[in-house]
């Protein structure tokens, strides 16, 4: 009853959970422009995720598989169904997601990928939405789906019904046993390894969590939270700690339109997916986009005025969950939706999937753990 | 200590003192100190808090008596026993806090004292209007004086002063609690004295104003002259050596700094704060083991942002924003509460918020700690509040006469210094100073940045807001700049340049 009453009385007077604030980006988060001044390496429409064995990067565009030979991507292999994650192994160990219904190895010889094991189902029920896998060992991987619903194209859909059906899932493909670690989560997007640690990008509540059956210890660790934006996929960092990409950012009004129930549902029933009022992973391709109204010039600068729907943004963090050090690319910057990092002979690689281009920078010196 | 004094001509002495002693239960407070103020002069006096200061310019308005040497006025010796005889000597001082009657308005305020035995209310309206008029000043007479800004308030004690017929008035501080805008009238206000005749005695610890104002300077140090020679022969550093007998220029406002502390744990993060007018959408974090400096104009909402975190002023009813202690959503009724999550706000105006100024230096930190203690303390200890005072007067180097000295009788700088124990004592993890130097001597501005300095070392997360972009800069770690109610650009200490700063909070 109490609880009710404080939930009305924040609904009223704009408080607690109703109080419809973003955090700030200020001191490690203070906003650059370092994603927008990236080396662009190459442009391919639907570039979704990368990873690095240490050897090759790779990366997932579509349904192609790509690796990055002579500073150029070369397709490897095409699929049948989107590539909706990828992971990779020093000796020639792959995993694909593939429509977010399968998830399946791979052996890779030096030229040609030959098929390994495919998982389809956690018990009883079927995978929907895999949208990130790492390797654990090598005959173990960990795996993240964002929903039990929707696919992973559907993540906006996901997040304006405020989906909490994401699931972290383990899978031996040696013995061809899988289990779940962890579920009832608000869209799992992400997924690391850090000794006997498994990290997950919970996105919708904006941080990363521990989960499974990693020592207490460990798992009292602290890990970013209230972030200013959707936390996603993360890799390990040299020094320690991790990169994570957050693939959209927060604003005041998408937090005010997730409080407003009836106005996302008839959004969502009316409304073509293109031009609802929520985030997005590229915007300003279309007069036809809301928030696109008036600027203000602040500093010399002319600043749109409205919220951005789509933002560029890579957090590095340190082993006690401290963001330590961010890549942006601002609201009038292209490389928006920065979906997938890695670490790749000394330098920072991102995918931008809001602009379809693959970025490469030099790690910052702030970012050193 | 030769000073070199240089006047035009005796005939324009309006006012001279020689050999001036006073001393204090046996202490002198100055010593055989040689004064003389010219017709139509802009005098500054200047000096480190405690350099003898307010006791030369307390004895000239009859405040206190000389022990030894010789006062003329117009040439002719005088021995003034109260204010009201040097009044009628032609001499008013204007102090630091003004002493009108709040309650009363402007009219009545310039006519107390001088009341006829009916008084027609509207007569002295018309003739406070017609006063006032006279001076050029645009203050309504039947306002309350309560009501009126600094820049007013100091206006009508100064046309109390001119209505007394005075031709010398001393101002104690004028310009510490003005804005910049306010300064810039008050300036005009004192050379539109300068023009009909009037000698004014000019003390200020901004040197800059000294500079720019004043026709001579005198400096003194622990009660005795040091120099007087005309203004444009002196620049800040000279003044500065003399203050102190260091050459303190570089130690205070150096360039900005060489390295930055690294940011440590967000401690305090506000969150899309609004406050009526002055704080609109505002959104700011601070980071242990950092100083955190917030620059803007005055108006930029500053103050208040911090007011509202410490639980001194109530954010907006409606969607007001959040502020978040160590990531969880805080809402302070009353400062107590935020005094006992370790906040500590320092406030710019110590004599109104600062201090009890009739308690001692050990009573005004212990109430610090009680604040922190809230109801677990019993009963107050003596023998505590004695040790605990001692302690904090040893740490943060208080000077005073004596042990039970009122904080009132303190020198602005140690005053200052007490309010920064008292909130230190609270032993906060979040320490907020608001114009942490304002009407302090240079000394003690070293020693407080050392202070800030130290606080920022030993991990604590620490905010200065300060109006004067040195200060800004050669504490900073990072910078804040406010305008128009919130913070519209972050610079790092290590790369902000003043013109960068001051572009960013005008533009």
């Amino acid at each position: 009853m109490l609880a009710a009453i404080r939930t009305f009385t924040d609904r009223v007077l704009g408080r607690g959970d109703a109080a419809i604030t973003v955090p700030v980006m200020d001191g490690a988060l203070k906003a650059n422009r370092l994603l927008d001044e990236a080396t662009v390496v190459a442009e391919r429409a639907g570039l979704d995720d990368i990873a690095s064995d240490g050897a090759s990067l790779w990366a997932s565009a579509g349904h192609t598989l790509y690796r990055l030979q002579g500073g150029a991507l070369r397709a490897m292999r095409s699929f049948d169904d989107e590539i909706t994650a990828i992971a990779v192994r020093p000796k020639g160990l792959l995993a694909v997601a593939l429509g977010g219904r399968f998830v399946q190895v791979l052996r890779f010889d030096g030229e040609r990928l030959q098929d390994g094991a495919t998982l389809a189902m956690v018990g009883a029920s079927p995978l929907v939405c895999v949208n990130a896998i790492a390797f654990e060992s090598d005959d173990q991987l960990v795996f993240t789906e964002g929903s039990r619903t929707h696919a992973p194209k559907d993540w906006c859909r996901d997040l304006m019904e405020l989906g909490r059906s994401g699931r972290v899932g383990r899978w031996n493909f040696r013995s061809g046993v899988a289990s779940e670690l962890a579920r009832g989560l608000q869209h799992a997007y992400g997924v690391g390894v850090d000794g006997g640690l498994v990290r997950v990008s919970e996105s919708w509540r904006h941080r990363v969590v521990a989960v499974g059956d990693a020592p207490a210890s460990a798992r009292a660790a602290p890990f970013p939270s209230e972030l200013p934006g959707y936390p996603s996929r993360m890799v390990p960092a040299t020094g320690g700690g991790f990169w994570l990409s957050c693939f959209v950012c927060r604003t005041q009004l998408v937090e005010f339109v997730l409080r407003e129930r009836a106005y996302r549902e008839r959004m969502l029933a009316e409304v073509d997916p293109r031009y609802w009022v929520a985030p997005a992973l590229a915007s300003g391709q279309s007069f036809l986009e809301p928030l696109q109204g008036a600027g203000v010039k602040q500093m010399g600068v002319m600043k749109p005025w409205a919220p951005p729907r789509s933002y560029g943004l890579v957090l590095r963090v340190d082993r006690t969950g401290k963001v330590l050090h961010s890549l942006h690319s601002q609201v009038d910057g292209r490389h928006h939706g920065i979906t997938g990092v890695a670490e790749h002979d000394g330098r920072l690689f991102a995918a931008s999937k809001g602009s379809g281009r693959l970025l490469s920078v030099a790690i910052p010196a702030g970012a050193a753990a | 200590m030769s000073g070199v004094s240089s006047m035009s001509g005796k005939a324009d002495v309006v006012l001279e003192l020689r050999q001036a002693t006073k001393r204090y239960a046996g202490v002198p407070a100055i010593e055989e100190v040689n004064f003389t103020l010219a017709r139509g002069e802009i005098h500054a006096l200047l000096g480190e808090n405690g350099a003898g200061k307010s006791t030369l310019t307390k004895v000239m308005a009859g405040v206190v008596p000389l022990s030894e040497g010789q006062m003329l006025v117009q040439g002719q010796p005088v021995h003034l026993r109260t204010p009201l005889e040097a009044l009628h000597t032609g001499i008013a001082m204007v102090f630091q806090e003004t002493s009108l009657v709040p309650t009363m308005t402007v009219a009545q305020n310039l006519y107390l004292g001088q009341e006829q035995f009916f008084n027609r209310l509207r007569g002295v309206y018309i003739s406070a209007q017609q006063f006032l008029q006279s001076l050029n000043f645009d203050v309504d007479p039947t306002v309350p004086v309560g009501l009126l800004g600094a820049a007013k308030k100091q206006m009508v004690e100064i046309a109390r002063a001119v209505l007394h017929k005075a031709s010398i008035i001393i101002f104690d501080e004028p310009t510490a609690s003005l804005t910049p805008e306010e300064k810039k009238y008050f300036f005009d206000l004192v050379l539109s004295l300068k023009a009909r005749g009037v000698s004014v005695i000019f003390i200020s610890h901004a040197l800059e104003e000294a500079l720019q104002i004043s026709d001579r300077i005198t400096v003194l140090r622990d009660g005795r002259h040091v120099v007087t020679d005309e203004t444009r022969n002196f620049d800040r550093a000279r003044i500065v050596q003399a203050m102190v007998g260091r050459d303190l220029s570089q130690t205070l406002y150096g360039q900005r700094k060489a390295s930055v502390r690294a940011p440590g744990e967000c401690l305090l993060s506000v969150r899309n704060l609004r406050m009526a007018s002055m704080v609109k959408n505002n959104s700011l974090s601070v980071f242990a083991g950092q100083v955190t400096g917030v620059f803007g104009l005055v108006g930029a909402g500053r103050t208040e942002t911090f007011k509202v975190v410490a639980g001194l002023i109530k954010r907006d009813l409606f969607y007001g924003g959040e502020v978040l202690l160590r990531g969880k959503p805080v809402r302070y009724r009353v400062p107590s509460q935020a005094v006992r999550d370790g906040i500590a706000y320092i406030t710019e105006d110590r004599k109104l918020e600062g201090f009890f100024e009739t308690m001692s230096i050990a009573q005004n930190i212990y109430m610090g700690l009680l604040a922190k203690l809230g109801g677990a303390v019993g009963m107050v200890s003596r023998g505590r509040t004695r040790e605990i005072g001692e302690k904090w007067k040893q740490l943060l180097n208080v000077r005073a006469i004596g042990k039970d000295v009122k904080v009132i009788e303190l020198s602005g700088g140690n005053q200052q210094k007490v309010v920064i124990a008292k909130s230190l004592v609270q032993d906060p993890d979040v320490i907020i100073f608001d114009e942490p130097t304002r009407g302090v001597d240079v000394g003690a501005i070293a020693e407080i940045h050392a202070e800030i300095n130290r606080l920022a070392d030993a991990g604590k997360a620490v905010v200065v807001i300060s109006s004067y972009l040195p200060e800004v800069m050669a504490l900073s770690d990072r910078i804040l700049v406010a305008k128009q109610g919130k913070v519209v650009v972050e610079f790092s200490g290590a790369d902000a340049t003043q013109e960068g700063i001051m572009y960013a909070a005008i533009h």
